[in-house]
Parts: structure tokens; C-alpha cells; sequence
């Protein structure tokens, strides 16, 4: 064929044979899509700072490891395939590794603004839970390692000597959950949760 | 160095550099987004995904992709050849085909340090060893010595995928971005693998630093295996970002190979086509419309004439043209004015 007659039209051509597996392509991925979102996994994951629009993040993070990577605390961890497809890779806050400081490394170094600036004073991460079964304090008393590490005076101890949560100071650094023994004193348990837990707000 | 050794240090590089973000707080991040702080090369169906995801326009990934458009524009597709794991990950799984291409560049490489010298007769025996010669052909060379179009240089055998094509990739690349408008989410990145590649390497680390088992361990290698080697010709049939690259590479002009005619044995009548059998990507580096070039310089490492350089700016195919229209314009490029007045006022 002499491309001098037809340059444009050669160039775009597509056969039927091609027509038919670019329509098998483009139906590939809307599947992929629709089977991504099937199994998308529970939210149930505690982002990372500026990341609380679940929507917006999973429709922003692509998953390149900067924020695991800068965080002084080290205590972003990736989610796992068992999290779920669109959850899976995606970072989250781990705090039996350490807890957020605030330091906004990992606002600073995002691609696709996937996390938008964070307000520790009026925003929260999550909301420390005390978990009343694994709570060594609950359970025997004389533990107040949660109430020791929260920098915001956001755990108190009531009359009987066992944590409580101001859920309006806590903003769900995690300094109570990393604190918390509960995992070492009673790993007779093989629990993997402690006696205080930052949960997403519901 | 050979550019394939050269190649495997830069892709070894990437792995380096994400090792470093694992090991330390650096966070150069994988090539979804690799580079320090903000400033970032970013995957470019990435960061239309995300934006068609969200329907928000975003600004620092847009500039991001403005970079990657105006790298892309420089080098044009030089990522595929250097920094993708892909091409080296199914060299992995393929060996035997990498040891076959491997004795050919051999091969080629003997014939070439063979036609240093400028000798006609040696010209003609590196050759042979190149190419078989049909008796027509032995004819030809034994009636003339040097380089000259009067008796019989052949014109450019062309590649399969030379030009610009609409194929399937444009096909998935389209699927993925309208997928990750309706679902949300970045679809191409679940299947992606670029991303499967890193997201293993980091999931062995875990497994290693932290004793973290998950079942993407498994997963994730056993789809890069279907992608790779069950459907092999992944990075010329459907590999989106390869599309969406090769639709900005159309306008590189910088670091084209360039064959100089007078060297080139098919200006001589013999018909090599070592440089178009090399080409991982089918393509002819006689042609100046190859916008699938990745710059790999595998044409250049098995000339055996040693024909072919990548200047950084090429003014023009030199020669290139003149021969396709004398003689074989079934094979010549669209007429281009300009190459022609050039001609003329060297004339």
C-alpha cells in the first residue's frame, strides 16, 4: 500500500479482527473494574492523615510507597489482598509499629494529592476504643500505660482505676494503642488486638 | 559498555532506589512515582486515572504529567528499554529465547569487529556472516566494490510496527480510563504489571523485615506470570501506558537512530536486515516515523556494518529518503517538502 495516497487514513485503520479484540479490551477492564469494586473490602482501615474521604483516597492513591516510606514513626503499613482489591495496597495507620506525631511527611511527599492537609486541633484520624477484654487494666487493674502516653489528656481513669476515652479531646494519634501492653503481658491470648484500639468514626 | 548491559544497570537501578525507600525513610516511592519529596516522574495513566477517578481536575499531578509529557517529548519512549522491569522479567521467565537473541548478537558482533576495516572484500565476508547471500546478490557484490545507488542498494525492509498504529493497547488504555471514571478507582493499577512487579518486591521485603504473610505474595507473581508469559506480546498488544506514551512519542525528534547510508550494507546491494530482526519493538531504524522506539540500541549493537548512531539531534534521515522514493516507493514514508528542499540545496 503506498502510504504517499492514504497517510492518514492507514494510520487510524483498524481491521474488523481489531475492532472486535479492542471491544474485548475495553469490556476487559470496565470487568476488571466492576470486579475491583465486588470485592472491594470492608472501610474499616484507619487512614493516614487527610486521607478520611474514603472515596476520595481510593480514588487518589496509586500506591507508590512514598507515605510508608517517609513517615518518621514508621507506622504506616500497606494493606494486604485480605483487606480487599481497591483496598489492597493502599497505605493505613498501624499502631503497634508507632504513632502520628503530626509531622505532615506524608502530606508533603504525596503525588496525587491523595492527602489533603490535616488539622490535628479539629480533625481525627479515628477514635481510641478501649477494648474492655483485652484491657489488661479492665480485666486485673494497675496498668495506666494508655493514660501515661496520650498526649492529649484524652484517657482518664474513672473511680475504679480503669481507662476511659474522651472521644472529643482523642483525635486518634495512637500513642495509647502503641503504648498498650496488652499484646506482651497476655500474648497467651494470641490476640492480635490490645486493650486500646484507634477505630475509624463510624 | 553494550547498551543491554547498560540497560540492565539502569533497571537494576530502579529496584535499588525502592530498596532504599523500604530501608529507609527516603521515600523515592516505585515507579508509580518515583523520585524525592513531591517532585516525582509519575506514571501517566496513573495520574488520568486518578483525575478521571475523582472527576477533579488536580493540580500537582498534572504538573507531574506535564513533566512526564515534556520527558517523553525528549527521550520518547526510552522508559520501556530502561526503566520498565517488564521486557527483563519475561527474558526471566523466557530464557530460551533470551539465549537465542543473545547468540545472534553474537554472532552479529564477530561480523562486526570483522568490517572494521574499510576493505571491500572484507566488507563482503563480514557479510556473509551476517546474512546468507542469494547467488543474485553475490552477483551484485562482485561487480562493485563500494557504496553506490547505481547498482543495486536495496531500499529499507520497513518494520512491522513502524509509524503510528491504532492497535489494542489504545483499546485497554481507553477501557482503563473509562473503568476508573465509573468504579472510582484506579482500575489498570489492580492488573498492572509495573505496580505487581514492585508490589511483590515490597511484599518479599515485608515478609523478611516483618514476618508479614499475605496471599498477595501469591498472587501478585501469579498474575505477572499470566501477563508475561501467557499472553506474551503484553507491551505490544496491551499495555496502556505504552499507548498513552506512544501517542506523546510521535512528536520526539531527540535520540533517533540514525543510519549512515554510505556505511549501511544494504546501500552496497547485500540484504541485511540484522538491525529490523533485533528491534525488540518490529520496528526499521531506517525509517524517521518510529515513534515505538525505546532507544534500547539494539540495532545499534548488531549492525555489523556499525551503521547506526543515536545523535542527539539528527537534522534529517540523511540519504534515507532519497533512496526510498528512487527506488522503492511502496516503501517510502509521506513525501515530506522540507527533506526535499534540504536535498536540493546540497545538490
Amino acid at each position: 500500500m503506498n502510504r504517499d495516497e492514504s497517510p492518514s487514513s492507514e494510520k487510524f485503520a483498524v481491521s474488523r479482527r481489531g475492532l472486535l479484540a479492542g471491544a474485548g479490551c475495553v469490556a476487559a477492564m470496565v470487568a476488571l473494574g466492576g470486579v475491583g469494586t465486588a470485592f472491594a473490602g470492608e472501610d474499616t482501615l484507619v487512614r493516614l492523615p487527610g486521607g478520611q474521604d474514603d472515596d476520595r483516597f481510593l480514588a487518589t492513591c496509586l500506591k507508590c510507597d512514598k507515605c510508608r516510606s517517609v513517615c518518621p514513626q514508621q507506622c504506616v503499613s500497606i494493606a494486604a489482598l485480605e483487606d480487599g482489591l481497591v483496598n489492597m495496597r493502599t497505605p493505613y495507620m498501624d499502631f503497634h509499629k508507632g504513632f502520628c506525631d503530626f509531622c505532615n511527611r506524608c502530606i508533603e511527599v504525596c503525588p496525587t494529592q491523595a492527602l489533603l492537609p490535616f488539622d490535628p486541633e479539629t480533625e481525627k484520624l479515628g477514635i481510641a476504643v478501649i477494648d474492655e477484654e483485652e484491657c489488661i487494666a479492665w480485666k486485673q487493674g494497675g496498668c495506666v500505660k494508655c493514660v501515661e502516653a496520650c498526649p492529649y489528656e484524652a484517657i482518664e481513669l474513672n473511680q475504679n482505676d480503669r481507662p476511659v476515652v474522651h472521644e472529643e479531646l482523642c483525635n486518634g494519634c495512637g500513642a495509647c494503642e502503641y503504648a498498650c501492653p496488652s499484646a506482651t503481658f497476655m500474648s497467651y491470648s494470641g490476640s492480635r488486638r490490645r486493650g486500646v484500639n484507634v477505630e475509624r468514626e463510624a | 559498555m553494550k547498551p543491554s548491559t547498560l540497560r540492565k544497570i539502569t533497571v537494576a537501578a530502579v529496584f535499588i532506589l525502592v530498596a532504599v525507600s523500604l530501608a529507609t525513610n527516603a521515600a523515592t516511592g516505585t515507579l508509580s512515582a518515583i523520585g524525592f519529596e513531591s517532585i516525582a516522574l509519575i506514571c501517566p495513566v496513573g495520574a488520568l486515572e486518578v483525575m478521571l477517578g475523582l472527576h477533579q481536575f488536580l493540580l500537582h499531578p498534572f504538573i507531574l504529567l506535564l513533566v512526564v509529557v515534556a520527558a517523553l517529548l525528549l527521550v520518547g519512549k526510552a522508559f520501556c528499554a530502561w526503566l520498565c522491569p517488564t521486557p527483563m522479567l519475561q527474558a526471566l521467565f523466557r530464557p530460551g529465547k533470551k539465549k537465542g537473541k543473545k547468540d545472534a548478537a553474537k554472532d552479529a558482533g564477530e561480523a562486526k569487529d570483522a568490517s572494521e576495516p574499510a576493505g571491500a572484500a572484507l566488507a563482503v565476508d563480514s557479510a556473509k556472516a551476517a546474512v546468507a547471500l542469494t547467488a543474485d546478490e553475490k552477483a551484485v557484490l562482485s561487480g562493485c566494490s563500494h557504496s553506490c545507488t547505481s547498482c543495486g542498494s536495496l531500499a529499507p525492509c520497513g518494520g512491522k510496527r513502524d509509524g503510528f498504529k491504532l492497535d489494542t493497547r489504545f483499546a485497554v488504555l481507553g477501557g482503563a480510563l473509562a473503568s476508573a471514571a465509573i468504579f472510582g478507582f484506579p482500575v489498570f493499577c489492580l492488573i498492572c504489571p509495573v505496580g505487581l512487579t514492585f508490589a511483590t518486591f515490597i511484599g518479599l521485603w515485608h515478609l523478611f523485615q516483618f514476618n508479614e504473610t499475605t496471599w498477595g505474595l501469591l498472587l501478585f507473581p501469579a498474575l505477572l506470570i499470566l501477563e508475561l508469559v501467557v499472553l506474551r506480546k503484553w507491551c505490544h498488544k496491551f499495555c496502556p501506558i505504552s499507548a498513552l506514551m506512544s501517542l506523546v512519542s510521535t512528536g520526539n525528534k531527540f535520540l533517533k537512530p540514525q543510519v549512515n547510508e554510505e556505511k549501511c550494507l544494504r546501500s552496497r546491494g547485500i540484504d541485511c536486515h540484522a538491525c529490523v530482526d533485533a528491534c525488540p519493538e518490529l520496528l526499521d531504524p531506517h525509517m524517521s516515523d518510529i515513534p515505538e522506539c525505546s532507544k534500547c540500541g539494539k540495532c545499534k549493537e548488531v549492525c555489523p556494518a556499525g551503521a547506526i548512531t543515536f545523535p542527539f539531534f539528527a537534522r534529517k534521515k540523511a540519504g534515507a529518503p532519497a533512496l526510498e522514493r528512487d527506488k522503492a516507493p511502496s516503501a517510502a514514508p509521506a513525501f515530506n517538502a522540507e527533506d526535499l528542499d534540504e536535498e536540493l540545496a546540497e545538490a
